[in-house]
């Protein structure tokens, strides 16, 4: 309960913070629109020369793109900025005071931070999710259900991997650009997982799941769901998780503090 | 001239010095930056299938996405990551107070960094080569046309978006800014397809702006695609934008100087 009132004062502080700069503000606004629309435009180059690619149609491939919208908005919510500013305060030797307060330090280093205009990408995945339905049809309580679900684990493998990465800063110190560089691996969540070669495939799905967290909640939005695939993607969440926990107690008894 | 010379070996020294104490960060980013030309690659790779599309076969793409890769790296920077934090932080006053103009700083920042991370991503092209079937047509001709029109792309990418970033003067947050200048390149600029393959209408767009310039261009003189005339035209387009960046980026420059109020003093 404390714990919970904590985050929320956390939380608000730093909504302020980010609605001191109007002008980013709008900019931000722009720029989920015109995410939007590069992936929806990619989808109409692409399909206005072929009609399917790797077995996804059109409405299957915007609906995946809702997805991937979605998901890439939940973990840039909170998660992402917040563990952006951890990796940061690890360089300059301020992570100090974030272990000096008396809450879980891996909980409130994950929850400090908001970009809430990515809020605007969670509802633009929403509503391209609900047209690629209204065109294609839905699949039945079933699948939909198994999707909502799926959709819930994809964002929430992909918050583990954003912490393990982050977690890397205690040994690897300089990293402040490897968040960075796994939102552009993310961008590989867009597309089917069939279009990869094979090694990339692999890659994809074993070691850095972005394929996972996206492919599979679509799959059984468009009523073609395997419960294998669905299983791994749960496992592996799970697995995922326990991982980064793990590490992150292994990573602070390595944390030599960078003041003393 | 001599002492450019100096000062540029002087910032990269400094800037390999503490590059270096960080590979793994460095082998992180190569990942990142050669990973995104690969995703298209596979996905216009598997579109084509054994037909052709917009000019390009299977083959076509994968050669054009690879040199895209190789080119890209030449030219990208993250000046708008830089100045963003530079803004806010403070640490612009600090560089205003050298004799130097801060612009040589951050490129000889970057170049370091390339010439580092180029062992990692010379071996990630040469991957790409035996896993896809690539068609190369690399002719000494394109290839001469090529080397001149890579360095100008570079130096009009540069100083175009170390200019742009300067916004951070006015807004002093830069990364979204930054990020809608990303999208629109990335249409414009060839990354997300090859011009050709766009509709029409985006393709026409495209040819009045300066992103085909920095990186396509370059990429399809080297594959042979442009006739001379055609090639020489492009040459002359690419060097005009080169020129205006130039021009715009003394102006900006003098104006933000005015406006620059010390963050941190």
């Amino acid at each position: 309960m404390n714990r919970a009132r904590l985050l929320t004062v956390h939380l608000r502080a730093a909504l302020k913070a980010e609605l001191q700069y109007r002008g980013n503000f709008a900019a931000q606004a722009l720029d989920a629109v015109i995410g939007l629309g590069v992936a929806l435009g990619a989808i109409e180059v692409l399909f206005s020369r072929v009609d399917s690619l790797a077995g996804w149609t059109a409405p299957q491939l915007v609906l995946l793109t809702g997805i991937y919208l979605i998901v890439g908005g939940i973990v840039n919510l909170v998660v992402h900025p917040s563990l952006s500013r951890f990796v940061r305060e690890v360089l300059n030797g301020t992570f100090d005071f974030v272990l000096l307060k008396p809450i879980d330090a891996q909980l409130l280093v994950g929850l400090r931070e908001v970009q809430v205009w990515k809020a605007v990408d969670i509802s633009l995945g929403c509503a391209v999710v609900g047209v690629a339905l209204g065109i294609q049809g839905l699949p039945g309580p079933a699948p939909v259900a198994g999707a909502l679900l799926l959709v819930g684990v994809g964002a929430c493998l992909m918050c583990a991997v954003w912490f393990i990465a982050a977690t890397s800063v205690f040994w690897l110190i300089r990293i402040d650009n490897i968040l960075a560089i796994l939102q552009s691996c993310f961008q590989s969540a867009k597309w089917p997982a069939g279009v990869y070669p094979r090694w990339l495939r692999t890659f994809l799905t074993v070691v850095l799941p972005m394929t996972v967290s996206t492919a599979v909640p679509a799959e059984f939005a468009t009523g073609r769901g395997s419960l294998l695939r669905g299983t791994f993607a749960v496992l592996a969440c799970g697995a995922l998780c326990v991982l980064s926990r793990w590490l992150w107690k292994r990573g602070l008894r390595r944390y030599a503090s960078a003041s003393s | 001239m001599r002492a450019a010379l100096l000062l540029y070996r002087a910032y990269c020294a400094g800037s390999w010095g503490v590059q270096r104490r960080y590979p793994a960060a460095m082998c992180i980013w190569v990942l990142g930056v050669a990973l995104e030309p690969v995703l298209y690659l596979a996905v216009w790779h598997t579109a084509a299938g054994g037909g052709q599309l917009g000019g390009f076969s299977g083959g076509d793409f994968a050669a054009y996405y690879l040199l895209v890769m190789l080119v890209n790296h030449v030219s990208y920077t993250w000046f708008f990551m830089v100045m963003d934090r530079r803004v806010r932080e403070g640490g612009f006053s600090a560089l205003l107070l050298r004799p130097v103009h801060p612009l040589h700083g951050d490129i000889a920042e970057n170049l370091t960094f390339k010439a580092i991370t180029a062992v990692a991503v010379v071996p990630m092209a040469v991957l790409l080569c035996l896993t896809m079937e690539v068609r190369f047509r690399l002719g000494v001709l394109d290839l001469t046309l090529a080397a001149p029109s890579v360095l100008t792309g570079a130096v009009l990418r540069m100083s175009l978006e170390w200019t742009l970033s300067l916004a951070a003067l006015w807004t002093t947050r830069v990364e979204s800014f930054g990020r809608v200048y990303g999208f629109v390149s990335h249409f414009l600029g060839g990354f997300a397809a090859p011009l050709t393959a766009l509709p029409a209408a985006l393709h026409a767009t495209a040819s009045w702006t300066p992103f085909p310039w920095m990186v396509a261009f370059p990429v399809e003189l080297a594959m042979g695609r442009h006739p001379a005339a055609e090639a020489v035209r492009g040459l002359l387009v690419q060097a005009g934008w080169l020129v205006a960046s130039l021009v715009l980026l003394r102006t900006v420059w003098r104006r933000a100087l005015r406006r620059h109020t010390a963050v941190g003093g």
